[in-house]
């Protein structure tokens, strides 16, 4: 043990030093006790565990509440029962939402936890939680047994709550307290009540560790509750204080070096199983609430489709416009039958939702942990031309052979880390996932109808323009060979003339056929190399041409052909070089495959001077309409420009409600990291067709 | 395969503002005057014009066919007209594409030419600058008998079908050159005298987002002396006396 104890007591060290972000640090944990099953009881590993919890966490200032720890004692319901019992329950008498999350109480686990997804909320706004244990005690299921003992916990929670809330003693904590006390007696009466309970049941997720806990398709699964409620002023404040309160804790719920990244998503509209788009009330309600409401967190993601009404889509370019960084728009048109072809049922594919970003998954039957490692095409290009045989490759053909190669032995060492992953025991996230309580089969151990994994991937604009520069530049007429390009990239470009010549020539995100065609190729050739990947449950891993890992990797990936040096960001998402016009990136990207396994997220990123999406709405909605067509897979934007961007970086609190959006989330620009800052900065000059 | 007869210095996708809906713009190279305040003037002195084949540039402008509804492609320059000849079987690949057309021009074009493009082309911008027979002359180097007769063609045009053209007039606010009250009397009394044919008028104020590309080409900056927005605005509501809309253009 003491072993252990000074293993984990280095690490702790060093994620200090080196600043390492939370997920790190998490997977420095999973490592650690992946094969120590025994010291889940030691009370002194959990204690490391804790501040281990603590060493990793990105600066924060709403840390609040004193230190403690809830320990895994004899089964793990029976740990977030204590967990629910220790909670400091923290009420506001003045607000219409109560929501709370005792940052100082930390719960000990031995193993990853399955997150980075929306619990389907459904099950505690159309049950009381009386009826739930009634039905899970009838339940002969050991998960069952599980869920039955978190649902009592909670009731007493509830109690306590409603109790604190009573003795507060104004009209709103009165009626607040009545809310509280019919979470056990009834289903949810109101849209006020459904929206208090995913607020109460989210804070108990996140009070568990889970992370990047999205909301799911809140205008589906709250429809019943909207009908005959006219009032639609009223139910937008709602939306707002509702999220307000989702919006507390903002530094505690955000993942990675900067805050912002909470994974809190909202799932709009869609196209229903039988064809028809699926839109109401709360859909304009949502989006109305976000527009102009300047949080970066929670957001909005708005499923669009070529049978959407256009005055949908129009009411989401207006909230774009406004610069809250949302809603992302996916395009059910390709996502939907790409998850078909993935695996998933017809009714399944159609009610889909995503990870934190826009990895999608089947909404309350997944594991689907979508984001687990990446694939560095970027990588791949320097162990290519770091290899003695480049300097003698005669053609492309042989290129690419080599790259290749290369690629296939990076696929294959992705594909042993995704084994080295196991998972804590989650009865929590089990009671909410469909089939878990029936079969008795934890979360985590395979307990979800569908048990699949998956890959993001960086740097496949670096490798496909260095792939073609290459291509041009050795096997064409220049005289530059394979052996000083080689030599002057392996110190870091040393030639610069050579390197600004690298530089010069962009390929990704034209809409050219030999582009087009190289891209489909190494996506194609990546999608052969994972197709007969199965994981411990049998099931089976995705990728996607996205990933929020372009600068983290970027600091370790050499340098690439394309270029671009050592420690530099990598290519973003799908995002236009620069002077390349919307419409041709839309015609890239629509012109890429991403059935199947390829759905793992596939984000067309770019920016939009304000100008053009105020003074030119219409058209730009026609742009909108015509690329839904064309079959980009999903689409984000930043509405603002270089000058703006530049102006905030020198005078940083100028502008305090400017948000941008990062990857797959929003935050306030001041708050980024400076080397956040240059990328937003030089992207917005690129899409403006100017040079930094 | 036909020959590279097309000179153009630029293809824009992705135009917003040079017709309607989503517009490629090609820029054609050369042009039949020499007004000063040029805002694009690589299209007017640059010798680093592309060349391109019929096919090739109709395959070209098509890229983003699934964004022209509405929309389709602008020829701007430059003259486009002067280049007629060879855009013919473009644009019969365009009409059978079923593709909107468009031209920026200044008329000061063979009557051929015009005749030529008002048989394939749905919309024309039309520049009205010096009104003034010498200063024509003098300042943009052209003729205005020859303006004001293919003017006069194109109001007049109907197609085997009976239809008009399509007409925008676009009029340069520019200081000292077409500012003036007796060129905006003569702007004025030219839109009464078409006032049932044209679509629309647009007013464009002097700018100088074209000095960078005067100073890549070697070239002086041309000398820019101000036009106030109060003359914009009385300008445009002086013109609405004729009966047609007018707007001031955001540059």
């Amino acid at each position: 043990m003491g072993n252990i104890r000074r293993s984990v007591k280095s690490m702790i060290e060093k994620s200090k030093l080196a600043r390492r972000s939370y997920m790190c640090v998490r997977n420095l944990t999973s490592e650690i006790m992946r094969d120590i099953p025994l010291i889940r009881k030691s009370h002194a590993v959990q204690k490391f565990m804790a501040k281990l919890h603590f060493a990793g966490r990105a600066n924060h200032s709403e840390f609040s509440g004193t230190k403690r720890i809830c320990y895994y004692e004899s089964s793990k319901a029976e740990q977030i029962a204590s967990m629910l019992s220790m909670i400091d329950i923290h009420i506001e008498p003045d607000k219409r939402f109560q929501c709370w999350i005792d940052e100082g109480l930390i719960t000990s686990r031995a193993f990853r936890i399955i997150d980075n997804m929306p619990p389907n909320y459904e099950l505690v706004i159309r049950n009381s939680l009386e009826e739930l244990i009634e039905r899970f005690d009838r339940t002969p299921t050991p998960t069952a047994k599980d869920g039955a003992i978190i649902l009592r916990a909670m009731c007493t929670y509830i109690d306590r709550t409603a109790s604190a809330l009573e003795a507060a003693g104004t009209p709103q904590t009165l009626h607040s307290a009545e809310i509280f006390r019919n979470m056990k007696a009834g289903p949810a009466r109101t849209f006020e009540e459904a929206l208090q309970r995913i607020l109460l049941w989210s804070s108990v997720f996140w009070q568990s560790h889970h992370r990047l806990i999205g909301l799911g398709r809140l205008d589906k699964i709250l429809a019943h509750l909207s009908a005959g409620n006219d009032d639609r002023t009223e139910r937008v404040n709602m939306i707002r204080d509702f999220c307000d309160a989702l919006h507390k804790h903002y530094g505690f719920k955000s993942n990675r070096v900067s805050r912002g990244d909470t994974g809190q998503i909202i799932i709009l509209g869609g196209l229903d199983p039988d064809g028809k788009y699926f839109v109401n009330d709360l859909t304009y309600d949502f989006i109305t609430a976000f527009t102009g409401h300047k949080i970066p967190d929670p957001k909005l993601l708005l499923r669009v489709s070529s049978k959407m009404p256009d005055e949908l889509l129009s009411s989401a370019v207006k909230c774009i416009a406004t610069g809250v960084g949302c809603p992302l728009l996916s395009n059910d048109d390709i996502v939907i039958p790409a998850l078909e072809d993935f695996g998933y049922s017809h009714e399944d594919a159609c009610n889909y939702v995503t990870s934190a970003c826009w990895e999608p998954l089947a909404y309350g039957k997944s594991l689907e942990q979508n984001n687990l490692a990446d694939i560095n095409y970027a990588r791949v290009i320097a162990e290519t031309y770091q290899d003695k045989t480049f300097a003698g490759i005669k053609d492309f053909g042989g290129l690419l052979s080599l790259y290749k190669s290369k690629l296939s032995a990076h696929i294959s060492r992705s594909l042993e880390y995704l084994d080295t992953f196991r998972w804590e025991e989650d009865p929590l996230m089990s009671m909410f996932t469909e089939s878990c309580i029936e079969t008795g089969r934890d979360i985590s151990c395979g307990g979800a109808v569908y048990n699949n994994y998956g890959l993001l991937t960086v740097g496949m604009s670096n490798a496909v323009n260095s792939l073609l520069n290459m291509k041009h530049m050795l096997f064409g007429t220049s005289g530059i060979t394979a052996g000083q390009v080689r030599l002057s990239a392996v110190e870091n470009h040393k030639d610069e003339a050579l390197r600004a010549e690298l530089e010069a020539k962009k390929y990704f995100g034209h809409d050219g056929g030999e582009v087009i065609s190289l891209t489909r190729e190494l996506v194609e050739f990546t999608a052969e190399h994972l197709k007969d990947y199965r994981n411990s449950f049998g099931g089976r891993v995705k990728f996607g041409l996205s990933s929020p890992n372009y600068i983290e990797l970027g600091l370790t990936t050499p340098a690439t052909l394309d270029g671009r040096r050592a420690g530099q960001p990598l290519g973003v998402h799908i995002s236009n070089p620069k002077g390349v016009a919307y419409t041709e990136l839309v015609m890239f990207a629509s012109n890429l495959n991403y059935s199947g396994i390829r759905s793992n997220g596939n984000v067309l990123d770019y920016f939009v001077p304000p100008a053009i999406i105020n003074d030119e709405q219409e058209k730009f909605l026609m742009f909108l309409k015509a690329a839904i067509v064309s079959g980009f897979f999903q689409m984000q934007m930043n509405v603002t420009d270089s000058a703006e961007l530049i102006d905030a970086k020198k005078n940083p609190g100028k502008y305090p409600d400017l948000i941008v959006r990062v990857w797959g989330f929003s935050a306030y620009f001041d708050e980024l990291p400076e080397e956040y800052k240059d990328v937003l900065i030089e992207r917005a000059l690129a899409c403006e067709g100017k040079t930094a | 395969m036909s020959a590279k007869n097309i000179a153009l210095t630029n293809i824009q996708r992705f135009s917003l503002h040079d017709g309607p809906g989503i517009r490629t713009t090609v820029f054609m190279s050369g042009c039949s005057l020499r007004c000063s305040w040029c805002s694009n003037p690589e299209n007017v002195y640059s010798c680093r014009a592309e060349l391109y084949d019929p096919e090739s540039l109709a395959l070209e402008v098509l890229k983003d066919r699934a964004f022209y509804n509405p929309g389709g492609v602008t020829f701007s320059g430059g003259e486009a007209l002067l280049q007629i000849d060879a855009l013919v079987p473009v644009l019969e690949i365009l009409e059978r594409e079923n593709v909107h057309t468009a031209v920026e021009t200044c008329l000061y074009v063979p009557p051929e030419n015009l005749a030529l493009a008002m048989k394939h082309i749905d919309l024309f911008y039309v520049d009205v600058k010096i009104l003034d027979r010498e200063e024509a002359s003098s300042i943009l180097h052209g003729n205005l008998d020859l303006y004001l007769e293919n003017l006069d063609a194109l109001m007049h045009y109907r197609s085997p079908e009976g239809r008009r053209k399509s007409v925008v007039l676009r009029v340069p606010v520019i200081g000292r050159f077409t500012d003036g009250s007796k060129n905006r009397e003569a702007v004025k009394n030219l839109i009464v005298k078409y006032s049932d044919g044209i679509q629309k008028v647009e007013l464009i104020k002097e700018h100088n987002l074209g000095a960078g590309k005067y100073r890549s080409l070697g070239l002086a900056v041309p000398g820019y002396f101000g036009v106030s927005d109060e003359l914009m605005t009385d300008y445009r509501d002086y013109l609405k006396e004729a009966g047609v809309p007018v707007e001031i253009c955001k540059v």
